[in-house]
């Protein structure tokens, strides 16, 4: 009842301006009332009155969200209509549930470390094997649908082995002036473990202690974007409970996502108050609270930054990521138009509605083309994908990089 | 409700894709910024002029209504769909079909956004000053519907005032085409200005010609705090009385500058009565001269203080409260009814003064912006509860500001059109002929009465 009175007056606070239209990337797509915040409050408005029943149209209108949080940031009322959207998904998935492809990827794939290992070798020899190459060229999947050869193309690059298996060998500092846990990413731990290991570098280059709880999850964004709450909750009463337990001072995530994710568990488990405060984004941590240490080696080139929606206005970090760009010896930061406007990646969103996706992107690639930049720096995974992928299609060879892999190359 | 025959027949017109009867999409284009609202039965999305035309036709052999409809960010309930029927989105239909730089037009289509439209003339060094603050969502087939005006008002006019050709389908669906590109056009009746300010009601306009100029060289910004508000009035008519009329010419009152200092601290003083943000235009030189002038006279007429924009930083600073306002009303309130009544620009002061006692009769919280230089004021009345007893005394106080505005000589609104939330007071600014003029002219066109019917004036009128 609490909740249902609190998205009311969330509902109450819409004063109907229609400024969200300015800044929404569906709206600017679609241009139609019910894909603009201000459609979707009003029709959750109704549902919470009672006035309108869960339909497959109110569902098709809710999942047309990116939950970038730029109709929020824009809001004169400050209504928090990503808030509103999860919770008419999560109400549709309690009435509705799942279709099973989704909740076996919810409940079975992604809180269990040793799927994802097995999931990696699959896709490691997927691609590595000449067997991505071969149904490429073949043209085989285009056969069985259009749709689905594009999505393929979407997919990141696996890596050979999880992080996670490499742990054991991975010999870690065992002092340091902060003593930091490094809450590792599904991305970090099956596309891009070099992440990782840049991130441990420098970590202890700032005279850290890094301490890695193994048996963290998933951090339980996709169950929130699906509406599967009570996993959701589960999977963080976990991940927190590990990353207390490991006495660190502060909690680093080098993913714009799971950092925003980690930084609302305080609302979702009860008893850990304090817990989401000492979570930081890594380029948040090391500007903010480490002071950021820059080695003698140069990066030489032009550098662009897409802001991932989840730091810029999921975290309030915007800065410091630039910092660290400007502070590289040999790099030169320049700024893309509308570099905080969503890539359109948003999770799995770039699979669920790919041609839409790609006319959001379509926008981000002419903006990072007008700089044409030697690196792409940005900090979520998620958005990375998105990004090559849309680079690819427009035969950039513009690699793009975590800013901490950046500075990393300095030491 | 339309008959299933109807249904298919739109659908066959229009393709299964623009046609949209889910309960959901109805309720997406049931409102506009105001607190009106109403299903609409059924809600199309059309490409063309030919479809719109065919529809209107239906219609008419239906008799079901048609309202057309933009952005939906018009402040008089304009696009609220009031006695159900269809509901026009005009949002396919947003391209710039030609900017002409020798003749300095442009032509567009109905759903071009505003904003957009600015971009793309001033990439080509021209001008299109009409800027309404919804600029960013509204659409210019909207803006000549509602005959939008803006900040800029006071030195270039409103919509009504770049308007040279309109293309338009007629209330029983036949397509006309009034005016052209040329500046003088004096043959017939000077229908093209008849679309401006006709709220949808006489046509649906599908293609629009606007006259351009070139963009001015450089602006500069002014930022003068008053003890007293008779001061800052005073100084918006000494300007004038200098001969220099400034791009805009904007008065923040004492509770304005409170509610933006309470939200997002920008620098403007809460003990001081009022403040004006004045924007001079021109070639450098001139405007270097304009500014010259603004700022002696803002000091001779007792402003406390008075600061100079030097750069566009400065400039930024200056103008950051006045553009967060609007938040600032909105983070502390329900509901804001902005109001736009209008006066002569010599009876502002006069106008500021009854509004802050009406606004004190009915214990109610009213700050007031005005884009001063027109006398176009925003008394913007904060709903804290919106239950019945405070709606009654924000009624009885809107009766009263417009009876202000109108006994000064003004008029219901400057900017935002009467639609559903000035319909009453029609009779009070005019006589039984005038009104009858009016609705003599929507009864030859729409015999029907097919287009946004219920809008404007009172049934029984």
């Amino acid at each position: 009842m609490e909740l249902l009175d609190m998205l009311r007056e969330e509902t109450d606070k819409c004063i109907r301006c229609g400024l969200c239209q300015k800044v929404c990337p569906i709206y600017a797509e679609m241009g139609s009332e019910p894909f603009v915040a201000r459609g979707k409050v009003r029709l959750m408005k109704e549902i919470l009155n009672g006035r309108l029943e869960l339909s497959g149209r109110f569902k098709e209108i809710m999942d047309l969200c990116l939950d970038c949080g730029a109709c929020v940031a824009n809001c004169p009322a400050v209504v928090k209509t990503n808030h509103l959207v999860l919770a008419a998904r999560a109400k549709v998935t309690s009435e509705k549930g799942l279709p099973l492809i989704m909740s076996g990827a919810l409940h079975g794939f992604l809180p269990n470390n040793k799927a994802q290992a097995l999931a990696v070798k699959m896709a490691y020899f997927y691609q590595h094997s000449g067997l991505q190459n071969l149904l490429r060229k073949s043209g085989f999947l285009k056969t069985l649908s259009i749709d689905l050869s594009q999505k393929e193309g979407v997919m990141p690059e696996f890596a050979p082995r999880t992080f996670r298996s490499m742990l054991s060998d991975l010999p870690l500092k065992k002092s340091g002036k902060i003593k930091v846990a490094y809450y590792l990413s599904c991305m970090t731990n099956m596309v891009n473990p070099d992440l990782g290991k840049a991130v441990i570098k420098t970590l202890e280059y700032h005279d850290c202690e890094v301490i890695i709880p193994k048996d963290v999850q998933c951090c339980g964004t996709p169950h929130l974007a699906y509406g599967d709450t009570k996993i959701a909750n589960q999977i963080a009463e976990k991940n927190a409970r590990l990353l207390m337990e490991t006495g660190a001072d502060y909690i680093v995530s080098d993913c714009a996502t799971c950092g925003a994710t980690l930084k609302k568990y305080d609302d979702m488990v009860s008893g850990i108050k304090g817990f989401s405060d000492k979570v930081y984004d890594i380029s948040e941590f090391l500007v903010n609270i480490a002071g950021l240490r820059v080695g003698k080696k140069t990066v030489k080139g032009i550098v662009t930054y897409h802001d991932p929606c989840h730091l810029a206005r999921g975290q309030g970090v915007k800065n410091s990521p630039r910092e660290i760009l400007k502070s590289i010896p040999g790099l030169t930061l320049v700024e893309m138009q509308d570099a905080d406007r969503c890539c359109g990646g948003a999770g799995t969103f770039n699979v669920m509605h790919y041609d839409l996706s790609m006319r959001i992107l379509d926008r981000k690639i002419k903006n990072i083309q007008n700089v044409s930049p030697d690196y792409l720096a940005t900090g979520c995974p998620a958005c990375t994908m998105q990004l090559e992928h849309g680079l690819a299609q427009h035969n950039m060879t513009v690699p793009v990089i975590h800013p901490i892999k950046l500075l990393a190359e300095t030491y | 409700m339309l008959k299933p025959e109807v249904v298919k027949n739109i659908i066959k017109i229009l393709g299964k894709e623009n046609v949209f009867t889910n309960k959901e999409d109805l309720i997406c284009y049931s409102y506009d910024s105001t607190p009106h609202d109403h299903l609409p039965d059924i809600v199309v999305a059309p490409a063309n002029t030919q479809e719109i035309a065919a529809i209107i036709k239906l219609a008419n052999e239906h008799n079901f209504p048609v309202v057309p409809r933009g952005g939906g960010t018009n402040l008089s309930g304009g696009t609220v769909p009031i006695q159900g029927g269809l509901v026009l989105a005009l949002h396919r239909m947003n391209k710039i079909i030609e900017i002409d730089t020798d003749n300095l037009t442009a032509t567009v289509e109905p759903g071009v956004i505003t904003a957009t439209f600015h971009q793309a003339v001033e990439k080509e060094g021209l001008f299109y000053p009409p800027d309404p603050q919804s600029m960013f969502m509204s659409t210019m087939g909207g803006n000549v519907a509602e005959n939008a005006g803006g900040p800029r008002g006071v030195k270039y006019g409103v919509t009504k005032d770049y308007i040279l050709g309109v293309e338009a389908v007629t209330p029983t669906g036949e397509v006309v085409k009034l005016g052209g590109k040329t500046i003088k056009n004096v043959s017939g009746y000077d229908l093209v200005r008849l679309f401006a300010g006709s709220e949808g009601t006489l046509g649906v306009i599908t293609q629009i010609t606007f006259k351009l100029i070139p963009k001015p060289e450089a602006k500069r910004t002014i930022l003068a705090i008053f003890d007293h508000l008779d001061d800052a009035a005073k100084t918006v008519s000494g300007i004038i009385k200098q001969r220099i009329i400034p791009t805009t010419l904007e008065l923040m009152d004492q509770k304005t500058m409170e509610l933006i200092e309470g939200y997002m601290p920008s620098g403007l003083p809460t003990n001081a009565e009022g403040a004006l943000l004045i924007e001079a235009d021109g070639s450098a030189i001139d405007v270097d001269r304009q500014i010259g002038v603004i700022e002696l006279m803002c000091k001779t007429c007792g402003a406390r203080e008075v600061k100079v924009a030097q750069d566009a930083v400065q400039e930024a600073q200056l103008w950051a409260g006045r553009r967060s306002a609007f938040g600032a009303m909105a983070r502390s309130a329900r509901q804001v009814l902005a109001e736009d009544a209008t006066v002569p620009r010599s009876k502002v002061p006069d106008m500021v003064k009854s509004i802050q006692q009406i606004a004190a009769k009915y214990q109610l919280t009213v700050p007031t912006l005005g884009h001063t230089g027109d006398g176009n004021m925003h008394p913007n009345i904060l709903v804290m509860k919106q239950d019945e007893e405070e709606m009654k005394r924000v009624d009885a106080a809107i009766d009263e500001m417009f009876k202000a505005a109108l006994d000064l000589g003004g008029t219901l609104s400057g900017e935002h059109g009467i639609g559903l939330s000035k319909q009453k007071y029609m009779k009070w600014q005019f006589d039984k002929a005038s009104i009858d003029m009016m609705k003599a002219i929507k009864k030859a066109v729409d015999p029907n009465n097919i287009l946004n019917p219920g809008k404007i004036f009172l049934k029984d009128e």
